[in-house]
């Protein structure tokens, strides 16, 4: 029978609270870049000019393929010899997650943008609104309503994933545990708490995003005896 | 007399599907004119080309003395549709808003009214309406007819010089449509705005119309006084249009 000592992270909680932080701090990074850049995206993929929306398109097609990992270690790696540009390793995993997020991004947004019939619309045009208040007034915040349980997944999985940076050395908390290890030689406790400490910053996310769409739910009811049709 | 809405020989295609065929009619200031047909006929279009929510493939469309030609410029489309308002069937109110804050939002952003200036007037259209009370429900919490009231005020709180009316009563339970037929029998009692309504409301058009015209498949059948198309109709397929309505 294993031999369990859990004294050893009594003393060294201080490495996984740290740890903690920095996973945080990574991810909410990442989230608000990847956001912003993958709304970014879906206005570009659904302008009228050919131009921006094949390259939102390709960028999309190329950020979801590519995996995490592979990213992280390229855009660490290889930028530096190929522009002689340092960037810290900190940084690096921000653009990396960011850029994989924000591909996922930009397809929610899009399908949020595109839950919204067009009528919605048309009565804002018919009223002499510009397309732009249509969108901001009338659209988005019914829009951004259908893509609050979706973004919130994305997140969810955006801070499990900002433990790939670990590879490149960024202090989050998986990190920090595989150097304690080779301190400690203890990877079974410690791997234990690292689990945990995921729990316990994810599952309070996660009820936090089944009770925001319990909300939308409710107060998001279909309007009585109108089914979103255009007639012609 | 002044007219209006004059439509001079416009035509509309979707891909190969000609809907409107070289229709041309006028409509004097203040008057009512009801387009009726079967379905499919490109009522619904024509009145969408009228704002413009439609464009047009070929002819002239002038309101107000305002012309329109096929390719407009944002900035025209924008100063005519501040004009001309517009009442759908399914309602289109927006969800997210009470039923105040759909009235005020197009009079503050296109208008430049406060928010203020906009909610009083927005009050004195619900109450004409008769929907004073539900300033702050949620469309959801509307019956069908009250929802289309409210989408006639929010048409109203822009102060329209035309009002389109695109079968505002097709979507609606049949003892809720007398409500809504009821509010703009009022506003055509006024005789301030000039209309054009798309119905199947037989009696109804008969009633409030100054002229009818009977469209079918895209182009104008016939076109006269209520009186004398309902009662009289000269054309063949009119009478027969009529006969399998007031069937019914």
């Amino acid at each position: 029978m294993y031999n369990w000592n859990w004294h050893i992270i009594s003393s060294y909680k201080i490495v996984f609270v740290q740890g903690a932080l920095v996973t945080i701090e990574l991810t909410f990074f990442a989230v608000i870049l990847g956001t912003v850049l993958g709304a970014a995206l879906a206005f570009l993929k659904k302008s009228r000019n050919p131009m921006f929306s094949f390259i939102a398109k390709v960028y999309i097609e190329i950020f979801r393929a590519i995996p995490i990992l592979v990213l992280l270690i390229w855009i660490f790696y290889v930028i530096p010899i190929l522009f002689d540009w340092r960037i810290s390793a900190f940084v690096a995993a921000v653009v990396a997650l960011s850029m994989n997020l924000s591909a996922f991004v930009a397809e929610t947004v899009r399908a949020g943008l595109e839950s919204i019939p067009q009528s919605q619309s048309e009565s804002g045009l018919a009223l002499g609104m510009t397309s732009r208040q249509v969108t901001a007034k009338i659209v988005m915040p019914q829009a951004v309503r259908n893509m609050i349980p979706n973004l919130m997944g994305l997140y969810i999985t955006e801070l499990k994933n900002s433990s790939l940076a670990s590879i490149i050395a960024v202090n989050e908390i998986l990190h920090r545990s595989n150097i304690l290890i080779s301190e400690t030689f203890r990877p079974l406790e410690i791997y234990t708490v690292v689990a945990v400490v995921y729990l316990i910053i994810i599952l309070p996310l996660v009820y936090l995003s089944r009770w925001f769409e319990r909300r939308l739910a409710k107060a998001d009811k279909p309007i009585f005896g109108m089914n979103y049709e255009i007639s012609h | 007399m002044k007219s209006a809405i004059s439509i001079q020989n416009i035509s509309k295609k979707f891909g190969t599907l000609e809907v409107l065929k070289n229709i041309s009619f006028d409509v004097p200031v203040g008057r009512v004119l009801a387009i009726i047909g079967p379905s499919g006929s490109g009522k619904t279009t024509l009145l969408r080309c009228l704002n413009l929510l439609a464009r047009i493939d070929d002819g002239k469309i002038e309101m107000n003395g305002f012309s329109i030609i096929n390719k407009p410029t944002n900035f025209n489309i924008r100063v005519l549709r501040e004009k001309v308002g517009m009442v759908f069937q399914q309602f289109n109110l927006w969800p997210h808003k009470t039923v105040i804050e759909n009235l005020i939002e197009a009079p503050m952003l296109v208008r430049g009214l406060s928010r203020s200036e906009a909610t009083e007037k927005a009050k004195i259209f619900l109450k004409r309406v008769g929907l004073a009370d539900k300033a702050n429900e949620y469309p959801s919490r509307l019956s069908g007819g009250q929802q289309q009231r409210v989408a006639i005020a929010r048409a109203l709180a822009m102060e329209p010089e035309i009002l389109l009316l695109d079968e505002i009563t097709s979507a609606l339970d049949p003892e809720l449509v007398g409500e809504v037929l009821n509010v703009v029998r009022e506003i055509v009692a006024e005789h301030k705005r000039t209309i054009l309504l798309v119905t199947h409301e037989m009696g109804f058009a008969r009633d409030v119309a100054d002229e009818v015209i009977f469209m079918d498949k895209g182009i104008i059948i016939e076109q006269g006084k209520p009186d004398d198309l309902f009662r009289d109709p000269k054309q063949e397929r009119t009478r027969q249009f009529l006969q399998r309505i007031l069937n019914y």
